[in-house]
This record gives structure tokens, sequence and C-alpha cells, in this order.
């Protein structure tokens, strides 16, 4: 089997059903089937089907247990920080999973891991953008989800590791990480000079999720039905968020429709205006669609290093360092302001 | 002196024995891993072949930039110089040397994605 695959089956699951049983206080508990999730680039993602008799979770359940993989990407958070998040998430009606376990005890299986609820519905964003949807009532529901995310403000004392990324902050971040590299990458560079000359002046702090774009979030009988992939989250620009689902990078192939591939932007943009009282502006749009690739190309870069470092070796990984290409061209027309985008 | 074939034109046939012999009748779990693998071979074959004119582009790029001919210097160190040069904003000054710099991005990125996504080259607008 080559190295680029991920294993067919998790190699620790008898010593995790052990955890399950004694973290759920079942009676017994029996793993019926083990699967890995696509997607999850960063975590890894297995569907548990778990059958219990005894304590307060007695019955069948559909669970996703989500684990770091063997390298990871320096911005993402440590498991047990992603786990008070979706915590926090969930308490708030925000449509993440229902957390269940945390097991930071690495003898489990090597890696901290949590587990959480299995949501219904479809994510992977190639199957989503071919999926025939209501696109207006899908664009209207992404962008009250996002409104109620920014509705939160800080301080916010159950998550105090929250770090805060504002506009400069995420320049300066890209910048260090691109000066540990051996190659430079001027296209970059002139993006990020860009964003410095043309950042905003005052800008709100609220919950962020930075990664909220299609194949993070599920659709279930036409509905949004979840937001996954809480790894990213921080304080920071809420238009951030709106800039990320935004790019071109998350359409899918669909450029017709700017809003991830699923929806337009005519329906989405007044929808959030409405339910969060702000004014997203077309420049601003463009701004934060400009910083969106900038970070995707330094989160691929650094995915293209967890195979060069030989830490992971992957031929996915090493192609996510291919498409660092695309990003930068679309940089380049992001900031040209004779494009019609 | 290596024997022909040479390293692209070994990558192209692997490449076409790949997609008409082996992927055809591959198991389902086999297509993802073997599609990768086609893309990979694609993209060596593609950076392999502009190699050399590529480079040369880019450093005629750097040398209209600099206004400089004939520089000696190692690409990498000059496009080190040139990432700082960009941050520094030292381009800013002159309209002409920052519509020039624009240029010399454009076409040293249309080049590497012409290599590692010629799709992506094509359905996206361009930008003269």
């Amino acid at each position: 089997m080559s190295a680029t695959l991920p294993p067919r089956d998790l190699p620790q699951a008898a010593a995790i059903a052990r955890f399950l049983q004694s973290a759920s206080g079942a009676d017994t508990l029996r793993i019926d089937s083990m699967h890995l999730l696509s997607g999850g680039a960063i975590q890894q993602n297995w569907a548990i089907d778990v059958d219990i008799s005894g304590g307060p979770h007695a019955g069948t359940h559909h669970w996703v247990l989500r684990s770091d993989a063997p390298a990871i990407v320096a911005s993402s958070l440590p498991r047990e920080r992603e786990f008070a998040i979706i915590r926090f998430a969930h308490a708030r009606s925000l449509l993440a999973p229902r957390p269940l376990f945390l097991c930071e005890n690495t003898r489990v299986t090597g890696r901290p891991f949590f587990v959480m609820e299995k949501l219904p519905g479809i994510a992977a964003g190639h199957k989503l953008v071919r999926t025939p949807l209501d696109r207006r009532a899908l664009a209207v529901e992404l962008a009250q989800l996002l409104a109620r995310i920014h509705a939160v403000h800080p301080p916010l004392d159950e998550l105090p590791f929250l770090k805060t990324f504002l506009a400069q902050d995420a320049i300066a971040a890209y910048r260090a990480y691109l000066d540990t590299l051996d190659e430079p990458h001027p296209v970059l560079e002139w993006g990020l000079r860009w964003c410095e000359r043309n950042a905003p002046g005052q800008e709100e702090t609220t919950l962020v999720h930075r990664d909220f774009r299609t194949g993070n979030y599920l659709v279930h009988e036409g509905k949004l039905s979840g937001l996954l992939d809480w790894e990213f989250t921080a304080l920071g620009n809420p238009l951030e968020d709106i800039g990320w689902i935004c790019a071109r990078c998350w359409r899918f192939r669909q450029d017709q429709h700017i809003v991830g591939g699923v929806a337009d932007l005519q329906d989405f943009i007044p929808a959030y205006e409405a339910a969060s009282g702000r004014t997203v502006s077309g420049d601003a749009l463009r701004y934060w669609q400009v910083m969106a690739h900038i970070r995707w190309a330094v989160i691929a870069l650094q995915q293209a290093r967890r195979h060069l470092t030989g830490a992971e070796p992957s031929l996915e990984l090493a192609l996510t360092g291919k498409i660092v290409a695309e990003l930068e061209w679309e940089v380049l027309q992001l900031t040209d302001s004779n494009v019609q985008l | 002196m290596n024997d022909r074939p040479d390293a692209l034109e070994l990558i192209r046939i692997a490449n076409q024995t790949l997609t008409d012999v082996v992927l055809p009748d591959a198991k389902q779990e086999h297509l993802y891993p073997l599609r990768m693998i086609a893309n990979a071979l694609g993209i060596a074959a593609r950076e392999l072949q502009a190699h050399h004119a590529d480079r040369e582009q880019e450093s005629r790029g750097l040398d209209a930039l600099y206004n400089v001919s004939a520089f000696t210097e190692e690409l990498t160190a000059r496009n080190r110089k040139l990432t700082l040069d960009i941050r520094q904003g030292t381009f800013e000054k002159n309209p002409a040397r920052e519509a020039t710099l624009r240029q010399h991005l454009l076409t040293t990125a249309r080049a590497k994605l012409a290599a590692a996504n010629p799709k992506a080259l094509n359905a996206q607008k361009d930008v003269k």
C-alpha cells in the first residue's frame, strides 16, 4: 500500500472501544463498523458505528472520531482546543456537532482524538456543487449561520486560547512563514503588500470560523445541517469568513456560483447584511478574497512541507504544493483593479 | 550522457501507459491514487519541457525590472531580492516600474500555472 493512502482500518480499534466503553459509562460497547471519511487533509475523521448496552448512551450510535494527522499544520489547533470550541459552538446552536468524549491520552491510539455525533448530510464539495439545491435558500442559511457566529464577541472566558487574527496579524503571520522557506514567492509577497496597502483602517473583532467553506458544512434534504472543522477558529475580522467562502478556490469549478460554488452573491450578501447589521462593500469582499487565496496558498505550502520534510510522505500532500500556482494566479487577477470579477 | 529515451520521454510514456493500460481496468479503490500519479507525471513532464525556456523568460523579466543584463546571479537569489523589494515597496515610487513588476509576475505565474494546471489557466480570464 502506498504511503499516500490512509490506513483501511485503525489498528487501535480495540483500544478505542475500551476507551469509549469507559468514557460512555457503558456495560458493553461494540464497534460495528469503522471507515475513514473523505476530506480532512489535516485531520483524520473516522465514521464509527457503535452498539452500547448499559449506561446513559445505551443504544446504537453513529459517531465520528477526529484525530490528528501524523504531521500537523502549525495554525491548526490541538484536538483538546477544537473540542472546547465545538462544545462552545454546539451550546450556542452554531450547527456544530454534539461533542461527546475527548481522549488526550496518547497511549490509546498514539495521538489525541475526540468523538462527536455524526450529523446527517453531504459535505463533500465536488458532490455538493452538483447536487440540485434551492440556491437562494442555502445562501440565506449560510449567511444567517455566519451572522450568528459573528455575533459572538470577545472576551470569551471559555476559550482563552483563541488567537486574534486581524488583517495586519494575518499579513505578519504569512510573511513570517514565507521567511522560513528556502524558495521565495514573489507573487504571494505582491499579494501581501497589496493587502498591507489596502488594509482596513478599523476592524471589528468577533469569533471567526476561518474555514467556513463548501466541503466543511453539511446539507441534508436541501437544508444546512451542520458546520464541521473548527480547528482554525479564532478571533478576527468577520469579513474574513465572507471572503473565504467566496474565494474561487472553494467553488469546485462551479465559478458561476461565487459563494462556494453553490450560491450567488446577490442572495448571500444581502442576507448576511440583514442578519448581521454589517455592510459588505465590493472592495471589502475583494480584499478578503485576496487574503483567502494567500492564506490557502500558505496552508498549501505547509501541507507540501509535511511531505517534503519526510514527516509524512504523501503524493496527495506533494500535489497540494502544486495548487499554489493557481492561487497565485488568482491573487494577480484579484489585485488588478481593471479586472471585473 | 544518458541514452534516450530521456527523462521527459520516459515520463510521457509511463503516463501514457498508466492512462491507456492501467486506469481503464483499475479497481475503484485505486482510481484516486492512480489519477494522482497521472497528474503528478503530467506536471513533471510539463515542468521539464518548459524548464529552460521558463527560466530564461524569468531571468529576462528580472533583467527588465532591475535594468541589468547578463546578470549571473542565481535565479533563487534574484527572486529573494525581488520579494524583499516588493515587501519594502521599492517599486511603488515609480508607476512604470511597478507596471513592469506586475507584468513580470503575470508572465512567471502564467508559466507556472501552465505546468501545474493548464486547465485552470484556460478556465480563467487572462490579464494582458
